[in-house]
Order: structure tokens, then C-alpha cells, then sequence
């Protein structure tokens, strides 16, 4: 369990967006809504896409907070935790405020040639990692975060698939930055995102069974 | 499993207060008539047949036929959503286009090319998997635990204390195992951080030596493609100052002096030499201790048994719900070792090789030195202080004193002094018959406390200890061996049954692609699926739960009912352990021990 005042955001991308000063924060750690937009449409994020995850971040942190959120059109990214939403940062590398090297050599060991993660590879981390959380909201939760870093950042690899690179995930999750030279390629919209989080679900191997489970 | 009720014809009684003996001759000279020894296969004791009685019944058939029904259904699901199924989709296309122009009906095709990532092909051609393919083949059932952690240092080190073979780890006392030139000694001590005679003499250094697998003969069950090979290795492990858990320091990939040894900052030469005892830990596992030291073990035992104790003899009478499905699962057993069995297909062993470690292990088999207590004290391992995290050998120990206080308390019932031991005819010819050659064979039995003594049973507390020995051996070490197999063993890339690669050597690069290389080909690793799957699951009947009406004797219920009290005591404790231990080891929760070997 995390202490109530950690400052650190357990959110990889929100984190990395944070160090490179382009998430700027009030003394208490709030970000106001349209900082958080403008840093969204820097990473080639759609109107609409950016708009539903505003509307996502308003109501990330604990319930009580959140007509202060509105109010200020303002959300506190360190505390997404315990908001309905439960952001726990859910493929468990920086779920507790550190960088967690057992949770990120195992997503390492995913990869078949040690160069990124392909989509099916990704989609084997989130299947392991269900041994470890067993919660739908949990796998949910991981395929969204990792469907959008694959979005965002994917860039082909000597098969010509299209990879998360190994150096970039490192970057984002222990190194807490973008990786070097990152300059967004492809926009990305909703439905290009919900088309990224089916084609995770169809390459969770056991699927049905998770879904059996949970009901 | 077990029957509903059990007809015993009699109130229990010894044979010296027999009051009619003749009786009890037929019913031995007819019982020795029907269970019978056949060493006819290479010299293995196998039961000659199966007894009518010895059977097993439908309730069995019926969750065997369940499980391998839904690993079925979840191989043909995962064969139909793999990559691979559009090339076979292809080729049925292509079949059928064929067959058309063959009556000519279409215009002719280009030949068929072969699959770009095949299988076939010799080892350097086969396609290698990364686990996230391996990930894919779990459609229908829960992934085994080990894919949350495989790839860990630290779970590689905890599958020794709570994994599947948890019964090797070994603390070093006085020096090392096998030979280690001086380079490899440096080496070690440089991963160690400190000398080895400082690390013996703080009780800090462990190891697990795979000697016994040492120049086995390797089998290619689907030809040169899918060779196998095996190492014996010695895997060094550590426990730092203050620190419960172990971390791996060193493996030495074979027994020669000059074999390399590889290191945790060695990169992939190091996860190769990890996959190598993990497969040899998958051929120890299999051969000697599930075969040699459950199943054959107790196929003797049980023949032994019925051959000398006449069926109301109390001790039988005790023993025979622990023999439940024994001698069928033994039939099975030796279809697994003949040409063809899933040992042979599955394992890196060739038939020679398996049945030269078969023997080797049954030569090495000492009864009494594998005690439940004393093969932790022989390794050096019994205390908590001399290894504070060993979750198996905790919930063992809890469960055998569980178990030793129910048969102390049972045949004190019977026997009111040593002389009622010794003037038991009956248990006299059962002792010898399970130490003769044409018998079970079984070496180191007998009283353990006067080594004068050893051989023979003349005391009450020599025969709680083997009649216990017997439960817990039929019932929580089989567990322990068995029911663990499919979370470890079901995960190819965690514990291959086989190498499909040589192990690394010294003074190699090797990258990702040669670690992927000594994993096995799918057909290999879904059979390794359904053979752990069925053998994993496949529980029938509780330890401490018997049948019911199967003890006459009044005086015995509330002996139960004590014992059935301490272990749901014992469950609630392993549940709080769980929660401080680095990953929960489930398999001794009381209510998952089967009372005895079903699978």
C-alpha cells in the first residue's frame, strides 16, 4: 500500500509526460485538465480521444474529490489509484511508486527476440500477469494502458512487425521519460484505440475462461 | 474412488487372538494367489494382474474422461486460433482444389510448398517459440502459475523449496558437491561475494545435484528434428545474511570437472543453463521420485501388504484405503516407461536411459533415509534455522506429526507391548516380504532407533513409524510430487520436460534466439499440457476422510475424528503462512492431499 502523501505518479505515460515538463502541476500536485489536454494533443491524440480521457481523468481520483475535480477542472494524477476508475499503474511495474525489475524483466522475458513487444506479446504479459491479479478490472485496465503505449509508441522491428521497443519501455517505466527523440508518428483516435484494445482481448489466450471466472 | 462400504468380514484382531486361524490361512493363501509380483519387464516390480478389487471405478473414469475431454477442447481451440492454422487452412484449400483437378473439373495448381515455419526439418531448421507463443496455448484453461514469475532468479531458486521436486536442496556442511576446477571455484565465489568456507560455515551455501542423471542415453522421438539432450547439472544457491529466501548464485552445467559454470550476470548463457536444471529437475521428478519413490514404491508395498497381512488384520485394515487405486495406476505407470509411453516421448531419456535411471534410483532407494523427517535431516535442511523458508518441508512435517499421532494412537488400540509386535506372525512375514528380493525389495526398513535392530520390527513405536511412514509416503508426499506438476510443469518455457538444444558451454556469445532454441516444438508442449493437466487435477479422495462403516472397531471414530480436527487446524495455518510467504504454496492444504497414489 502506498503512503497517502507519495507524490509519485504510478501512471507510466502521465509520469514521463510529468519529467518532461510538459504536465505542469500546482504545489499540491494538481494538474489542470487542459494542461493535460495540450500535453495529449502533442502525443497526436484525436479531439474526441482526448476529450473521453479529460472526462476519465476528472473522475480518476477517491469519490469526495471529485466535485473539487470539476470545480477545478483540475485532477491529481499521483492519487489515481483510489478513484473508481482504480488506475493502479496494473501491469504492477510501478503499482507500488518504485520501479518493480521483477514485474519488467518478466514483461522483457515476453519478447521472442529481446528487441519489443509485439501486439500478441503484449497481450501474454497481461495473460501472465492475471496469475498475479486476477481482477477483470485489472486486465481491463491493462489492456487499455498497454494498447495506447503500443499506439503511441509501436514502431516497426526487423520483422517489419510493429513493436513496443524494449529501450522505450525502459525508458518509460524505470527511466520515467519519454524515450529519446520520441516524435509521435500517426495520430490516434478512439476508435483506432478500441480497435487496439479487441485486437489485445482476441490475443488473450484464455478470454473466455477469464470471463467464465469473473461471472 | 473408494467404496461406499466396505465389507470387512471381521471385528480387527491380531493373529495370536485369532480364534479361527484356518480361516485366516485360506484367506492369506488366496490373497497371495491373486497379487503377485511380475518382474518380467527389465527386472520392475509390476503387479502380475489387476484385481477385481484393486479396479478402478467409474467416479474416476468420469473426471479423467473430464479433464482430458477440456484439455482436448482447449488444444483444438488453440491449434484453430494459432498462426500456424492458416497455413493448415491453406492447405486444405489447396487439398481440395487438388482433388478437383484431379477429375478434371479445374485448372491445375502449383505444387504445395512446405510450411515456411514448420516444424519438420532437422534442429537447425525447426521454428522456436518465444513464451508468449507458448502463452497462446491456453484457450479453455487457467494458465499455470509459474508464467507470472518464470523468468525470475528468485523463482527459479523458490521451485526448490515449494516447486514441484521440492525435495533436493541440499545445505553444504562440510564441501562442495562434484568437482570444481579452480577458475569455476573463483567464479562462484565472486557471484557469492564471500568464500565458500565462510558461506558453509554460516549456513548461507545450498546446492542441488543432479548427479544420479549423469551419462543417461537421450531419446528423438519424432526424429532428428526434435533431439533431445540432458545435463546433470549442480545448482548453487545462497541465503544472505538476515534473509530467508534463496537467490541462485552458480550452476554447473554437468558432473565432469572441466563442465562450465555459469553465473547470473552471464546474460543468456545463464537463462540457458537455468532451462537445463530445470529439465533435469523435470527427468528426476518423473522418473525417480513420481515413478521410483511414489508409484513403484508403493505398487510393492501394497502387493506386499496383501500378501501377508490377512484382510481384518488392523494394520490392513488402516493401510487399505491408502492403497485405493495404487496397483492400477501402477499398470498405467509401465505403460508410460515402454516404447512409445509419454516418459519416453516426453522426457529427454531414450527407454535405455530411462530404465538405466529406474534402476539406478531403485538401487539408491533407502526406505528409513527417506523418512519424512529424516530426508530433511540428511540434507541438512530439517531446522528452520538451517533454511528459514522451505514451505514444503514446513507443511510436510506439520502433517506427518498430524499423521504419526493418528497411527500411535490407532495401533496402541491393538498393541499393548513390544512382545504383541513381535509375536505377530503376520507382520513378521510382511516386514520380510518387503525387504525380500522376490518381494518389494525395499532396503533400510525396520526399527530405526538400534542399528542392531534394523530389519526387523519388534517394537510398537517401529511400527507406528513404518505404518505412518506408508500413510504419509501413499498420501502427502505423493501430493507434494503429483498434484503440483501442471502450475510448474505446464508452462513449457518455465520446466520443459526435455532440452530440444545442447546446454550452453564456456567461451560462448549467446543471444535470445539459443535459449528459445532448447524449448520444446508445440506437439511436445501440448502434450506436456494434458499430461500435467489430467495428472494435477485428478483427486478422488481426502486424507482423513475413509470410507464410511470401513472401521468396526468403535474406539477408532474419535481417533479420526481428532485427526480430521488437526488437519483442518493445519489448513488455516498454511493459509496464514501463505500470506508471508514470497508466493502461496497451496499444495499441502490438507484438503487438497489425496489419501492415496489415484494418478
Amino acid at each position: 500500500m502506498r503512503d497517502p502523501n507519495d507524490p509519485t505518479i504510478i501512471c507510466p505515460a502521465l509520469r514521463a509526460l510529468k519529467n518532461d515538463d510538459q504536465l505542469p502541476s500546482d504545489p499540491a500536485g494538481r494538474v489542470k485538465l487542459s494542461a493535460l489536454g495540450k500535453a495529449l494533443d502533442g502525443l497526436k491524440f484525436s479531439g474526441p480521444l482526448v476529450m473521453l480521457l479529460k472526462g476519465m481523468a476528472t473522475v480518476s481520483n477517491r469519490v469526495p474529490s471529485l466535485p473539487h475535480n470539476i470545480l477545478t477542472r483540475s485532477f491529481n494524477p499521483a492519487r489515481m489509484e483510489e478513484g473508481p476508475l482504480k488506475h493502479r499503474a496494473d501491469t504492477g511495474i510501478i503499482g507500488n511508486g518504485d520501479f518493480d525489475a521483477d514485474r519488467f524483466d518478466m514483461m522483457e522475458a515476453m519478447s521472442s527476440d529481446g528487441e519489443g513487444l509485439t501486439l500478441p506479446e503484449l497481450a501474454a504479459v497481461i495473460a501472465a500477469d492475471q496469475r498475479r491479479d486476477p481482477s477483470l478490472l485489472g486486465v481491463g485496465l491493462s489492456m487499455v494502458e498497454l494498447g495506447a503505449m503500443f499506439d503511441v509508441f509501436s514502431e516497426p522491428n526487423s520483422r517489419r512487425e510493429p513493436c513496443v521497443k524494449l529501450t522505450t519501455l525502459r525508458a518509460l517505466f524505470e527511466g520515467a521519460q519519454l524515450p529519446a527523440g520520441f516524435q509521435p508518428t500517426h495520430p490516434l483516435g478512439i476508435i483506432g484505440l478500441f480497435a487496439t484494445v479487441f485486437r489485445l482481448a482476441a490475443n488473450l489466450p484464455d478470454m473466455p475462461a477469464i470471463l467464465f471466472r469473473q461471472t | 474412488m473408494m467404496p461406499i462400504i466396505s465389507l470387512r468380514p471381521t471385528f480387527p484382531t491380531l493373529p495370536q487372538n485369532d480364534p479361527r486361524p484356518e480361516r485366516r490361512d485360506a484367506s492369506l493363501a488366496r490373497a497371495r494367489s491373486i497379487y503377485q509380483f511380475d518382474f518380467s519387464y527389465h527386472d520392475i516390480g509390476f503387479t502380475k494382474r489387476l484385481p477385481l478389487c484393486d479396479r478402478i471405478n467409474p467416479r474416476w473414469r468420469l473426471k479423467a474422461g473430464f479433464f482430458a475431454g477440456t484439455v482436448a477442447l482447449n488444444e483444438a481451440l488453440s491449434r484453430l486460433l494459432s498462426p500456424e492454422s492458416h497455413y493448415y487452412s491453406k492447405q486444405l484449400r489447396r487439398l481440395v482444389w487438388k482433388l478437383l483437378h484431379d477429375y478434371r473439373l479445374t485448372a491445375p495448381i502449383p505444387s504445395i510448398p512446405p510450411p515456411p515455419d514448420s516444424d519438420e526439418g532437422d534442429v537447425d531448421k525447426r521454428k522456436f517459440y518465444g513464451p508468449a507463443e507458448y502463452m497462446q496455448l491456453y484457450r479453455l484453461i487457467q494458465p499455470p502459475e509459474a508464467v507470472a514469475n518464470f523468468a525470475l532468479d528468485w523463482y527459479f531458486a523458490y521451485q526448490r523449496v515449494a516447486g514441484t521436486n521440492p525435495v533436493l536442496i541440499t545445505r553444504a556442511r562440510d564441501q562442495l558437491p562434484g568437482r570444481l576446477s579452480k577458475s569455476a571455484l573463483a567464479k562462484l565465489e565472486k557471484s557469492l561475494g564471500k568464500p565458500v568456507r565462510e558461506a558453509i560455515a554460516n549456513k548461507e551455501l545450498y546446492y542441488v545435484d543432479f548427479e544420479i542423471l549423469a551419462n543417461l542415453e537421450t531419446s528423438s522421438p519424432n526424429g532428428d528434428f526434435a533431439r533431445q539432450f540432458l545435463s546433470a547439472p549442480i545448482a548453487f544457491f545462497a541465503r544472505d545474511p538476515g534473509q530467508s529466501a534463496l537467490c541462485p548464485v552458480a550452476i554447473k552445467i554437468d558432473q565432469p570437472r572441466k563442465a562450465a559454470l555459469f553465473v547470473p550476470s552471464d546474460g543468456a548463457a545463464w537463462t540457458m543453463a537455468k532451462i537445463a536444471v530445470q529439465a533435469a529437475d523435470s527427468v528426476h521428478h518423473g522418473i525417480v521420485m513420481h515413478n521410483v519413490h511414489c508409484h513403484l514404491t508403493m505398487a510393492w508395498i501394497t502387493l506386499a501388504t496383501h500378501r501377508t497381512l490377512a484382510p481384518w488384520h488392523p494394520v490392513m485394515i488402516l493401510l487399505s484405503p491408502h492403497f485405493t487405486g495404487t496397483l492400477f495406476v501402477n499398470m498405467l505407470t509401465k505403460r508410460l516407461i515402454e516404447p512409445g509411453g509419454n516418459t519416453i516421448l516426453l522426457q529427454s531419456t531414450d527407454l535405455e536411459g530411462t530404465l538405466a535411471l529406474l534402476h539406478r534410483a531403485m538401487k539408491r532407494y533407502r526406505w528409513n533415509a527417506s523418512g519424512p523427517d529424516r530426508h530433511f535431516s540428511e540434507r541438512g535442511v530439517e531446522k528452520s534455522n538451517d533454511l528459514p523458508c522451505y514451505p514444503m518441508r514446513d507443511d510436510a512435517l506439520a502433517q506427518w506429526r498430524a499423521t504419526h499421532a493418528m497411527v500411535e494412537s490407532y495401533i496402541e488400540l491393538y498393541y499393548g507391548s513390544d512382545d504383541d509386535v513381535a509375536g505377530d506372525t503376520e507382520l513378521q512375514a510382511w516386514i520380510a516380504e518387503l525387504q525380500s528380493e522376490t518381494g518389494a525389495g525395499l532396503k533400510d526398513m525396520g526399527e530405526v532407533t538400534d542399528p542392531e535392530q534394523a530389519g526387523t520390527l519388534k517394537t510398537v513405536s517401529g511400527l507406528v513409524r513404518l505404518v505412518a511412514q506408508i500413510i504419509h509416503r501413499a498420501s502427502t508426499f505423493h501430493t507434494v510430487i503429483n498434484y503440483s506438476v501442471y502450475e510448474f510443469m505446464g508452462f513449457a518455457p518455465n520446466m520443459p520436460g526435455a532440452l530440444y538444444a545442447p546446454p550452453p558451454v564456456a567461451n560462448e556469445s549467446y543471444g535470445r534466439s539459443d535459449v528459445l532454441r532448447m524449448l520444446p516444438p508445440m506437439d511436445q508442449a501440448f502434450a506436456q499440457i494434458l499430461d500435467t493437466y489430467l495428472v494435477g487435477n485428478l483427486q478422488t479422495n481426502r486424507l482423513g476422510h475413509y470410507p464410511p462403516y470401513h472401521f468396526r472397531d468403535p474406539r477408532v471414530a474419535p481417533i479420526l475424528s481428532r485427526y480430521r480436527q488437526q488437519l483442518d487446524y493445519l489448513e488455516g495455518d498454511i493459509e496464514r503462512l501463505n500470506l508471508q510467504r514470497p508466493a502461496p504454496y497451496d499444495v499441502l492444504l490438507p484438503s487438497r492431499v489425496a489419501a492415496s497414489i489415484v494418478v
